[in-house]
């Protein structure tokens, strides 16, 4: 929720890809890694942490699922992300 | 208020009430009298009797861990999504769950003290059937209730509605269910005389028709209608990792819904005797409760696993 407010298109962009995977958890989960990992409140989350969040990311779901072709496929699909918003970063 | 309070903490320390009730148990099978009716008919010696119903009863204890364990599970992660939209609904489907688990061990005790009473007293037995034929019929009335009102619930947060074709579907299976459970159980009585007693139920035709029959079809009605919400939930939710994981414990709960009410209706078609037979009825007992131990396990798998999406 906390993401909701402020500057938060990153976060959010980071929620909807982890909604595919993790459904009404997404929100907490991404909450939880943004917080317990990078030590940073949602709203402060921006796109240089993207690649820090995303190894985080890959580790934590390590544990809750087996299935390689899964974490593979959403840390890509983040990683995507990072490339987007790398590349608007250099646009802008 | 006390009770109350002692009743919930009761309820959320399952395992410490699991230890409780299958030492009960077990002890109550080595220390009862023995049926008289049940060591002449198999000749047993009451030696070879005690043996026999200890075997059963650690396979009965066997799954009521897996009962007890997956309510447990299931409870741990409704309290870890408790400030959510759907903690709610999760609470209520865990209390539900405990009711169901609770109803196995606790009908069976105080069934067994029923029966050993009147091994002692022989006018008590038909009280000691009629108590025993309520009791069973109570707790898991209030299981599934509470399992049902918890499936709708989280069914209404997702904005899930059950479709026509769903409903017809479970009205036909309720109809051919009813149909059949009310034309065996009207064979044990003498339709001609309506206020005899003088049946397997011990109890008038119309008072069974009102007090059990009908709130069995209910009952039954409601778990069913339950496994057809929850599976809705279980199938529309969104997300790869959490509809896996949910659609365990979707799948686990139809299991012991269904577990129970074959159960439910195996000893309300064939009535109890009073005491403990070899038959076919055991075989089928022993593979429901086995049936339903199966699916607590999946509910405390899939509870394990949605726990985890939320702990790590």
């Amino acid at each position: 929720m906390a993401g909701k407010q402020g500057n938060s298109s990153v976060y959010d962009q980071v929620v909807k890809v982890t909604h595919v995977y993790l459904g009404p958890a997404a929100d907490r989960f991404i909450e939880r890694q943004v917080e317990n990992h990078l030590h940073k409140s949602p709203e402060q989350l921006s796109e240089s942490d993207l690649e820090s969040l995303i190894d985080w990311i890959q580790v934590v779901v390590s544990l809750i699922t087996d299935n390689n072709e899964i974490i593979e496929e959403y840390t890509a699909e983040l990683h995507k992300l990072a490339g987007t918003s790398n590349k608007s970063k250099a646009t802008s | 208020m006390k009770f109350k309070q002692r009743l919930v903490q009761m309820v959320a320390r399952p395992m410490v009430s699991y230890t409780v009730l299958s030492v009960t148990y077990l002890l109550l099978i080595l220390l009862l009298p023995a049926s008289k009716d049940s060591l002449a008919e198999h000749n047993f010696s009451e030696f070879e009797y005690r043996i026999v119903r200890l075997s059963i009863g650690i396979i009965y204890v066997i799954a009521w861990f897996a009962a007890f364990y997956g309510y447990k599970k299931l409870l741990e992660y409704s309290q870890l999504i408790r400030k959510t939209k759907e903690g709610a609904a999760f609470n209520k489907l865990a209390m539900g769950a405990a009711w169901l688990a609770w109803s196995f061990p606790v009908a069976l005790i105080i069934n067994n003290i029923l029966y050993a009473i009147s091994y002692c007293w022989d006018d008590f037995k038909p009280t000691a059937i009629i108590l025993s034929n309520y009791i069973s019929l109570i707790l898991p009335l209030i299981g599934f209730t509470i399992v049902g009102s918890a499936a709708h619930a989280l069914a209404r947060k997702n904005r899930l509605q059950p479709s026509l074709r769903g409903i017809r579907a479970i009205a036909v299976l309720l109809a051919f269910i009813g149909a059949a459970y009310c034309y065996a159980t009207f064979t044990h009585f003498n339709l001609h005389e309506v206020g005899n007693t003088q049946n397997p139920y011990h109890l008038p035709i119309i008072i069974m028709l009102t007090t059990i029959m009908v709130p069995y079809l209910y009952a039954w009605f409601a778990g069913l209608f339950a496994i057809y919400e929850i599976s809705l939930v279980g199938r529309q939710a969104s997300g790869l990792l959490y509809r896996n994981a949910l659609m365990l414990l979707v799948v686990g709960l139809g299991v012991v819904i269904i577990g129970s009410i074959a159960i439910e209706y195996l000893f309300s078609v064939q009535p109890r005797q009073g005491y403990f037979t070899l038959d076919y009825r055991l075989v089928l007992t022993l593979l429901f409760r086995i049936m339903t131990g199966i699916g607590f396990a999946l509910i405390a798998l899939g509870a394990i696993r949605l726990k985890r999406i939320e702990e790590v």
